[in-house]
C-alpha cells in the first residue's frame, strides 16, 4: 500500500512539475580550489582491500551480488 | 541558576507525562548546573550561561539517546557532539534533555514519533506541529529557555506557529549541520525556538558561522546593513492558497507594521509558489532514501525498512522509485530545475523589497489523531518549504489566535539577512 501510494504521489508531483518549462543546467564553475595537493592514501589499506576482492580490474573491485 | 533548573525539572516531572515533549533527561544536569553557577560567580562564564535548553533528538549530543523518534535508533547513543552542541557547551548553555520529534523528522504534525505524539500545551486536542514538536512544546510549556530544532521544509517554523512561540530557520550554510541526522542534506538547517527574541539572537550568534566539518558553511562574516525605511513585500501568490481568515490577519499586521515604521508595502510575484510542495517532496524523498541507506541494521540500530513507521517508509519507497536506474535521475533533476525557478522568484522579489511577510501555514492545525490525507499533511509545508528551496532565512513570530488556536506570522529575508529579521521582529 505504502509503495503504491508513494508512486502515486510522485507521479502526481511530476505531472505538476512537467507543466513548467525549465532548463536543467547543473554545471558548477569553481575558480578556486579549497584543498591544496593530492589527498593522502594509505597504500597498505588499499592493497589489503584489493587482496580481499574476489575479482578486480586494476584499482577497481568488481563486486557482484552473492560473489563477495 | 540551580533554583531555576530545579524548578524547570520539577515542571518537567509534573507536566511531561501529559505532553511527551522530552524523551530523555541529561543525567548530569545538576552537576553541570553547579559548574556553570561557579563560573558565573567567578565571572568566567560564557555568553549563554544561565540559559537552559532541550535538543531535538536528531542532533548528536555525546552520551545522550539520539533516537530520531524512531524504533530503528531506539538504543543509539551519541558518540560525539554536533558542531552546534560544541558551541552551546563552550558558551555554557545547560542541556536539560532530548526532545521528541516526528520519526526521522518526517512529519508536519508531531504525531509520527515511535515514542508517541507530542501534545500541544496551548491548544489542547490539536497537533503541536512538526517535526520539531518536542522542541516547540518544551519551550511553550516553560520547560526550558530555548530549544534547538531542525528545519527542512518548515519543521521549526510550523510548530513555533502552532505553539505560539518564536522559531528561526537560518540561511542555508549559516549553521553547521555536522552531527545532524539528515533528512534532506540540501535543505536541512538547525535553528533555535524560544519565547524571547533576545535569547534567540544570542543563541543564533553562538551557533552560526563557518565550520570546517560542514563544507556548505561560509567563512566570511555577514555584513550588517542597516535599513532605515523598509520595503515590505506581500504576495497574492500566498493569498490564493491560504485560508481567508488567516490571510486577513496577516495582511492587517503587515499594514499596521508598515504604518508604524513608516515603511512601504510592495506587491511581489512568486509565481512558482504553488509548485513548492511538488518540488520539495521529490528532493526530500530522493535525499532521504540516499541518507537512510546507512541504516541497514549492521552499523546503526535496526534495518530501517523493517522498523519504521508509515511516513518514513513512504519517503524511502518514493525515493527508491525516483532513484531507479531506468529514470536516470530525471525526476530529481526536474525538481532541482523548478527549485532554481523558485529561487529566482525570490531573487527578483528581493530586488523590490527587503522582507516578505506571509502566513506560516495555509490552514489551521487539525485535531490530534484526526485522519487526514498524505497530500493534506504535505500541504502544511506550502508556505515554509519555499524558504528552504531558495536557501533564504525565515522567522516565525506569534501573531494572534483564530478559533482559539495560535497563529504565527512568517517574515522572510534574503540569505544572510538574519540581523534584519531580528530588527523587524523587535518592532513587529
Amino acid at each position: 500500500m505504502t509503495v503504491k501510494e508513494a508512486k502515486k504521489i510522485m507521479d502526481l508531483f511530476m505531472k505538476e512539475l512537467s507543466r513548467v518549462k525549465s532548463k536543467e543546467d547543473f554545471s558548477i564553475v569553481r575558480n578556486k580550489q579549497t584543498r591544496k595537493g593530492k589527498p593522502k592514501t594509505n597504500e597498505k589499506f588499499k592493497e589489503r582491500i584489493l587482496e580481499n576482492a574476489p575479482s578486480k580490474d586494476d584499482d577497481f573491485i568488481i563486486a557482484e551480488k552473492k560473489h563477495w | 541558576m540551580i533554583n531555576k533548573v530545579k524548578k524547570q525539572l520539577e515542571l518537567i516531572k509534573k507536566e511531561n507525562p501529559n505532553l511527551n515533549a522530552i524523551l530523555e533527561l541529561n543525567p548530569n544536569v545538576l552537576k553541570e548546573a553547579k559548574e556553570i553557577e561557579k563560573k558565573i560567580k567567578q565571572k568566567k562564564a560564557g555568553k549563554l550561561a544561565g540559559l537552559t535548553c532541550v535538543i531535538k533528538a536528531n542532533i548528536n549530543v555525546i552520551g545522550m539517546n539520539i533516537n530520531c523518534g524512531s524504533k530503528t535508533l531506539e538504543d543509539y547513543n551519541g558518540t560525539f557532539d554536533a558542531d552546534v552542541i560544541t558551541k552551546l557547551k563552550k558558551e555554557d548553555a545547560l542541556i536539560l534533555g532530548m526532545a521528541n520529534l516526528d520519526e526521522f523528522a518526517c512529519g508536519s504534525s508531531g504525531e509520527t514519533s515511535f515514542f508517541g505524539p507530542t501534545i500541544n500545551p496551548v491548544a489542547k486536542g490539536f497537533i503541536p506541529g512538526g517535526s520539531s514538536s518536542g522542541s516547540a512544546v518544551a519551550v511553550a510549556a516553560g520547560f526550558c529557555d530555548f530549544a534547538l530544532g531542525s528545519d527542512t521544509g518548515g519543521s521549526i517554523r510550523n510548530p513555533a506557529s502552532h505553539c505560539g512561540i518564536l522559531g528561526l530557520k537560518p540561511t542555508y550554510g549559516r549553521v553547521s549541520r555536522f552531527g545532524l541526522v539528515d533528512l534532506s542534506m540540501s535543505l536541512d538547517q538547525i535553528g533555535p525556538l524560544t519565547n524571547d527574541i533576545k535569547i534567540l539572537k544570542k543563541v543564533y550568534s553562538v551557533i552560526s558561522g563557518y565550520s570546517e566539518n560542514d563544507p556548505t558553511t561560509f567563512e566570511k562574516q555577514v555584513r550588517k546593513k542597516p535599513i532605515k525605511k523598509l520595503r515590505i513585500g506581500i504576495s497574492k501568490d500566498f493569498e490564493k492558497l491560504c485560508d481567508k481568515k488567516i490571510y486577513k490577519k496577516i495582511k492587517e499586521k503587515a499594514l499596521e507594521f508598515a504604518k508604524k515604521t513608516n515603511s512601504k508595502i510592495v506587491e511581489v510575484s512568486l509565481k512558482h509558489l504553488s509548485l513548492a510542495v511538488a518540488t520539495y517532496y521529490p528532493i526530500v524523498y530522493t535525499e532521504f532514501f540516499s541518507g537512510t541507506r546507512k541504516f541497514d541494521g549492521r552499523r546503526f540500530g535496526l534495518r530501517i525498512e523493517e522498523s519504521c513507521g508509515e511516513e518514513v517508509l513512504r519517503r524511502i519507497q518514493g525515493g527508491k522509485e525516483i532513484s531507479r536506474s531506468e529514470f536516470e535521475g530525471k525526476f530529481y533533476r526536474k525538481a532541482l530545475a523548478v527549485k532554481k525557478l523558485i529561487k529566482e522568484d525570490f531573487d527578483n522579489a528581493f530586488k523590490k523589497c527587503d522582507i516578505i511577510i506571509s502566513p506560516v501555514t495555509p490552514k489551521l492545525p487539525h485535531k490530534l489523531g484526526e485522519k487526514i490525507s498524505t497530500l493534506d499533511m504535505y500541504a502544511y509545508d506550502a508556505f515554509t518549504g519555499p524558504a528552504n528551496l531558495a536557501g533564504i532565512t525565515g522567522i516565525v513570530v506569534p501573531l494572534t489566535k483564530i478559533n482559539n488556536l495560535p497563529v504565527g506570522i512568517q517574515v522572510l529575508a534574503n540569505s544572510f539577512q538574519e540581523e534584519l529579521l531580528f530588527n523587524v521582529v523587535e518592532k513587529l
